[in-house]
C-alpha cells in the first residue's frame, strides 16, 4: 500500500485490549481517508444506541493519505465521534504536526472505545499503542499538561490534550495539539474526557514513507510549493494570519456583530483586523508541518487587564467570536480569551457565540440575575467574560456556568420563552463567524446542509461563493453574485463534494486553494496510487457527504433538521445587504432536487446511494427503516 | 479608488482614468494582484460582480476576502 500504511490501531480502554484493523485497499480509495474513512469505520463499527459520552461510544483519529508528504497543507488530521453537543456525526480537523508522527509510527489512525479505569495517556510508539495511567495530569490546564508530557516523553513527542472542560464533559470541549492547534468543533474533547483519556502522545522517530510514484511526488512538490506560497490568500495569511481580511469582510457584511443583530461596524473592522493584530501584539509567526505559508500567530500582550505572555494568538473565528460578536473592539481581550479557552480546552466559536446569545438574553430580560447568580452580562464587558464566565463554563460552576456549558441551543432550550429564536446554529452547532446575509446567501444553505451542523468548512461553499477558486475541470467558473440564491444549490452540490475531498484528504483549505482539481487528482494518484480521474475523485467526495447524512439519519436527523433559526432568516439591518431576504426554502428545495435527496428523510435516494457503492447503507435505510 | 486591508500594497488611493465601458474586473486586473479573482470590488460601498461596467465618478474600493480561520 502507498501513502497510507494500511494499519489502523484499535484500543478498548476499559479492557486495555490493543489490536488493529487492516482495511482493504479499495476502501481507502473509495472513502479517501481522514473524515471519509472515519465515517465509513463509524458506520461499520459504531454502536448507534450508545450515547456520545458513554463508554460504548467510538472515538477516531484519522490521517489522510497525504500525511507526511512534504507539501504545504497536506498533513492535517481528523478526529471523529458522535458529538455530545449535537448528537450528530462529528468530524473535526486539526493542523500541526501529529499526522506525520502517527504516519511515522506506522498507523493511519486510532480507533478508541471503552473507558479507562483511571485517567490515562494513550502512547503511540513505532508499531504499537499502549495505555499508561497518569492520574496526576487530571485537572491540569492544557499548557501545563503539554509541558509535563514533553518532560515525560521527550521534547520531540507530539501531544493531543484535553483541558478541564473536556474532563468536565462540557459538550463543546476541544482537543488541543501542542497547546496551539485545535480539533475545535463539536465537543470531541468531551468524548475523550468521558473515556478518562487526558492525552494521546506520539513518541517516534521519523520514518520513510512509501509513495506510488516517488518522482512525480517530488515534481508536484516542486511545482506546487511556490504557487501555494505566492497565492494572494497565502500572502495575506502569512502577513496577517486568518484575521487578515476581517476588515474586507466587514465591508461586505460578512462579519456578525452583537449576536448577529448587525453585520457592520467600521471601528471594530480597524481595531480587530489582522494588520492591527500584527502591529500591536505579534511577536513571530508559527506554522504546521512542511508548510511554507506560516499563518499561525504568536502574540504577547504586555500589560493591562488582558496581559498574556508570549504564546498562540487568535484565529479569525476567535477574533470575531470574542470581538465583534460580543460588541467589543478590544483586541487584547480577544488574545486573552483565546488563551483562556485554549488552556481550558473549549471551542472558541461555540463559547463566544453562546456568551453573545446570553448577553442578548440578559438585555431582553429573558435571562435574569436569578439565572446568572448575580452576574451581569453586558455587551462588551470583556473583564466579566474572560475572568468569570469562561472559567465557570469550563467548570460547569454556578447557575450561569452550568447553563452556558450547554452551548447556545441547549441553554436556550433550558431557558425557553422563545430564546431559541436568537440563537444562531444549525443542528445545535453554532454558526462560524461568516454572515450569509452579507457574505453570500449560499453560505446559509451550506450551513443547513453540512452534516455536522452550521459549518463553513464541511463544504467548499464559502471559498467558491467568494471567488477564492475556480474549477473549470468540473464546470465551475466563478460568476456568482453574493446576495442572491442564483446557482447556489448547483454550486453547493460541487462544493459538498470538494469539501468532503479536502476533509478526507486532510488538506488545509487555505493552502489547497491554489490547487486545480487535476492537481488534487495527481497528488492522490502519485502518493497513494488511488487511480482517480476528476470524475471518480468527485464521486468519492459525494460518497462521503451522503454517507455522513446516512449516519445522521440513523441518529434521528431528517430534512427538518436542515434548517436555520429565526435570527438567521431575518434580513440584515445594516450595511449594503440591509433588508435583503435570503430565499432559503427555495434554495433548500432546489438543492434536494439537484442531489436527489428525499425531502422528508434528508438522505439520498436509494438508487443514488447504490450508484455510489453505498448498497449496504441504502438497504438498511431504505428497505428496513420505516 | 482605494485598496483596503492587505490590498493596500497593490492598490493605491487616488483617481484612476479608465476607457469607456471598463468593467470592475478589468480594473482589478490593472493592479497585478496575485490570485486577483479573490479581490472583491465595492462600487459606492456596494459589492459588485466583475462584469459591472464602471461609470465616471464611481467611488471604488478593492478588498480581499478569506473564509475560515
Amino acid at each position: 500500500m502507498y501513502g497510507n500504511t494500511g494499519i489502523i490501531a484499535t484500543i478498548d480502554l476499559g479492557a486495555r485490549a490493543v489490536g488493529s484493523i487492516e482495511p482493504e485497499e479499495e476502501l481507502y480509495a473509495r472513502f479517501i481517508g481522514g473524515s471519509g474513512l472515519a465515517a465509513k469505520l463509524f458506520w461499520d463499527r459504531a454502536d448507534f444506541a450508545a450515547e456520545p459520552l458513554s463508554p460504548g461510544a467510538l472515538l477516531l483519529f484519522m490521517n489522510g493519505p497525504l500525511a507526511g508528504v512534504k507539501l504545504s497543507g497536506a498533513s492535517r488530521m481528523c478526529a471523529a465521534a458522535r458529538s455530545p453537543l449535537t448528537g450528530a456525526f462529528a468530524d473535526s480537523s486539526c493542523g500541526g504536526y501529529f499526522a506525520p508522527a502517527l504516519r511515522h509510527a506506522g498507523f493511519d489512525g486510532i480507533v478508541v472505545t471503552g473507558r479507562a479505569e483511571r485517567p490515562s495517556v494513550l502512547v503511540v510508539r513505532q508499531g504499537a499503542v499502549a495505555l499508561e495511567e497518569a492520574p496526576d495530569l487530571w485537572g491540569m490546564g492544557i499548557e501545563e499538561c503539554t509541558a509535563v508530557l514533553r518532560e515525560r516523553y521527550g521534547k520531540r513527542c507530539r501531544t493531543l490534550v484535553i483541558g478541564p472542560a473536556g474532563e468536565n464533559l462540557v459538550p463543546f470541549a476541544c482537543i488541543m495539539h501542542e497547546g496551539h492547534h485545535a480539533f475545535g468543533r463539536c465537543g470531541i474533547g468531551a468524548v475523550m474526557g468521558s473515556k478518562n483519556l487526558k492525552a494521546v502522545v506520539t513518541a517516534v522517530d521519523a520514518a520513510a514513507m512509501s509513495v506510488a510514484d516517488p518522482d512525480r511526488v517530488k515534481e508536484l512538490i516542486r511545482e506546487l510549493t511556490p504557487r501555494i506560497k505566492d497565492h494572494l490568500i497565502s500572502q495575506v495569511l502569512h502577513d496577517f494570519g486568518s484575521p487578515g481580511n476581517l476588515e474586507g469582510h466587514m465591508y461586505t457584511g460578512d462579519v456578525p456583530v452583537k449576536n448577529w443583530t448587525s453585520n457592520f461596524n467600521e471601528e471594530m473592522a480597524e481595531a480587530l483586523t489582522g494588520s492591527t493584530l500584527s502591529d500591536k501584539y505579534l511577536t513571530r509567526t508559527g506554522t504546521c508541518a512542511y508548510c511554507a505559508v506560516a499563518c499561525k500567530r504568536i502574540v504577547k500582550v504586555d500589560e493591562g487587564p488582558f496581559a498574556v505572555p508570549e504564546g498562540p494568538g487568535p484565529e479569525y473565528e476567535t477574533v470575531a467570536a470574542f470581538g465583534t460578536l460580543l460588541d467589543s473592539a478590544d483586541l487584547a481581550a480577544v488574545c486573552k480569551a483565546n488563551r483562556v479557552c485554549n488552556d481550558l480546552g473549549m471551542d472558541t466559536i461555540t463559547a463566544g457565540a453562546t456568551i453573545a446569545w446570553a448577553m442578548e438574553a440578559f438585555e431582553r430580560g429573558n435571562l435574569t440575575a436569578e439565572h446568572t447568580g448575580g452576574t451581569e452580562l453586558l455587551w462588551g464587558d470583556m473583564d466579566t467574560v474572560v475572568h468569570r464566565v469562561l472559567p465557570d463554563m469550563a467548570a460547569r460552576r454556578g447557575p450561569l456556568g452550568e447553563l452556558l456549558s450547554l452551548g447556545s441551543a441547549g441553554a436556550a432550550a433550558a431557558l425557553g420563552g422563545g430564546a431559541i429564536d436568537y440563537t444562531v446554529q444549525c443542528k445545535g452547532l453554532e454558526a462560524p463567524m461568516h454572515d450569509p446575509r452579507g457574505g453570500g446567501h449560499g453560505h446559509a444553505l451550506a450551513y443547513a446542509m453540512s452534516p455536522r451542523g452550521a459549518c463553513h468548512v464541511a463544504t467548499a461553499m464559502h471559498f467558491m461563493e467568494t471567488g477564492a477558486c475556480n474549477y473549470p475541470e468540473i464546470g465551475f467558473e466563478f460568476d456568482l453574485e453574493a446576495l442572491t440564491s442564483e446557482k447556489k444549490p448547483e454550486t453547493l452540490a460541487l462544493a459538498a463534494a470538494i469539501g468532503s475531498i479536502e476533509n478526507s484528504a486532510c488538506l488545509c483549505q487555505y493552502a489547497d486553494r491554489a490547487l486545480t482539481i487535476t492537481e488534487m487528482v495527481e497528488l492522490f494518484n502519485a502518493v497513494a496510487g488511488y487511480g482517480y480521474t476528476p470524475e471518480t475523485m468527485m464521486e468519492a467526495g459525494l460518497r462521503v457527504f451522503h454517507l455522513k447524512r446516512c449516519i445522521n439519519y440513523r441518529f434521528g436527523f431528517t430534512a427538518a433538521d436542515d434548517d436555520l433559526t429565526k435570527r438567521m432568516r431575518e434580513p440584515a439591518r445594516d450595511g449594503d445587504p440591509a433588508g435583503i431576504e435570503i430565499e432559503f426554502d427555495a434554495m433548500k428545495e432546489r438543492f434536494y432536487g439537484v442531489m436527489s435527496m428525499d425531502p422528508q428523510r434528508g438522505i439520498a435516494a436509494a438508487e443514488i446511494l447504490v450508484s455510489l457503492g453505498l448498497r449496504e447503507e441504502s438497504g438498511l435505510l431504505w428497505e428496513k427503516a420505516p | 479608488m482605494t485598496g483596503a486591508g492587505p490590498l493596500r500594497r497593490y492598490v493605491g488611493t487616488g483617481e484612476v482614468e479608465l476607457p469607456r465601458g471598463a468593467t470592475a474586473g478589468e480594473l482589478v486586473s490593472r493592479y497585478g494582484i496575485p490570485g486577483g479573482m479573490q479581490a472583491i470590488v465595492l462600487v459606492g460601498g456596494t459589492r459588485r460582480p466583475p462584469g459591472t461596467v464602471l461609470r465616471d465618478g464611481d467611488v471604488v474600493a478593492i478588498v480581499s476576502l478569506l473564509a475560515g480561520g
